[in-house]
């Protein structure tokens, strides 16, 4: 985990498996299997909860709020700490640079926030994006939707021009790594010269693209 | 058993009856086909022949052969969808 992960999920602090309200009642719970609900502990103090976040329970004037540090991160258990970037850290946000980790992108001030708020969003980061696997490869156009498409048909993408000749089929199957993991992707069917009515019977199908029979050793 | 089919030559109406299959089929799939290229124009009038084409195949059978479906019956004071023989009978195809 880090130092981005502690500031997205400020309840979870690992690395000692013992929590705070742990030490601070004396209980060694780092064997223990997980959640429990304790009898003398009111409903929502239990051990899933964080020092901090039942702190919400109590009115901010009596809060003692760590003044100029990241009010949300415990110094103590956290790889990373706000360095005070000036004398009175009250009147002055500290910057928050964490080891590790790109500078330009990723130092940024620690804003006023109260213990129990999360923060506002996440990195901004595609989930289509790929720039650990392919950092060279461009972001995928997504294909636009046609008039009247239905979803879940997906319709000729940008990469080769459908259907694919047998020179462009090579063009779409490196294409295909560029594509959203998750998905199916049936390629875009396009009018063609039909079986007659007669014929298309035997064959199960009016379309010669579409007539696949299963033989032995494999489909042709 | 008697045959209670009043179909004039069963080898016509076989045929006449496939005619009828074929062209059904063929509707059905370029159904499915517009129903994901619905501006296909090229779909659109294939679909518009071979319905045309079923039609036809539908209306010769029930002339030569009886009512294929019940909203097929042509006989105004007599119920001849009775005339074909039932399902179980096992005749005329």
């Amino acid at each position: 985990m880090d130092c981005d992960t502690k500031q997205l999920y400020p309840e979870f602090l690992p690395g000692t498996g013992t929590y705070d309200w742990e030490v601070v009642r004396g209980v060694d719970m780092s064997a223990s299997p997980g959640t429990v609900i304790r009898p003398d502990m009111p409903l929502g103090s239990g051990p899933a909860r964080s020092e901090l976040a039942s702190l919400a329970s109590i009115p901010l004037s009596q809060q003692e709020m760590p003044s100029g540090a990241c009010p949300w991160i415990q110094s103590k258990k956290s790889g990373c700490s706000c360095n005070k970037s000036g004398t009175d850290a009250a009147s002055e946000p500290p910057v928050m640079k964490c080891p590790g980790m790109i500078s330009d992108q990723r130092t940024e001030k620690c804003p006023e926030r109260s213990a129990w708020q999360m923060p506002d969003k996440r990195p901004e980061r595609p989930a289509w994006q790929m720039a650990d696997r392919c950092p060279q490869k461009p972001a995928p156009q997504m294909p636009a939707m046609r008039p009247g498409q239905k979803m879940g048909v997906s319709p000729a993408v940008s990469c080769p021009s459908m259907p694919p000749k047998p020179s462009q089929v090579s063009d779409a199957a490196e294409c295909i790594d560029q594509f959203p993991v998750g998905m199916t992707y049936v390629p875009w069917q396009v009018w063609q010269r039909v079986f007659s009515v007669e014929t298309a019977m035997n064959m199960g199908t009016i379309f010669p693209d579409l007539f696949k029979p299963f033989t032995k050793g494999g489909c042709r | 058993m008697q045959c209670k089919c009043k179909c004039k030559d069963k080898v016509d109406c076989a045929m006449l009856l496939k005619q009828v299959y074929q062209a059904g089929f063929a509707m059905d799939d370029v159904v499915l086909y517009l129903d994901t290229h619905p501006d296909d124009q090229d779909a659109l009038d294939y679909f518009y022949y071979v319905l045309n084409m079923r039609n036809e195949a539908i209306q010769v059978y029930e002339e030569q052969c009886g009512p294929l479906m019940a909203d097929g019956v042509m006989a105004e004071n007599y119920w001849s969808w009775i005339n074909d023989p039932w399902p179980w009978e096992g005749e005329c195809g």
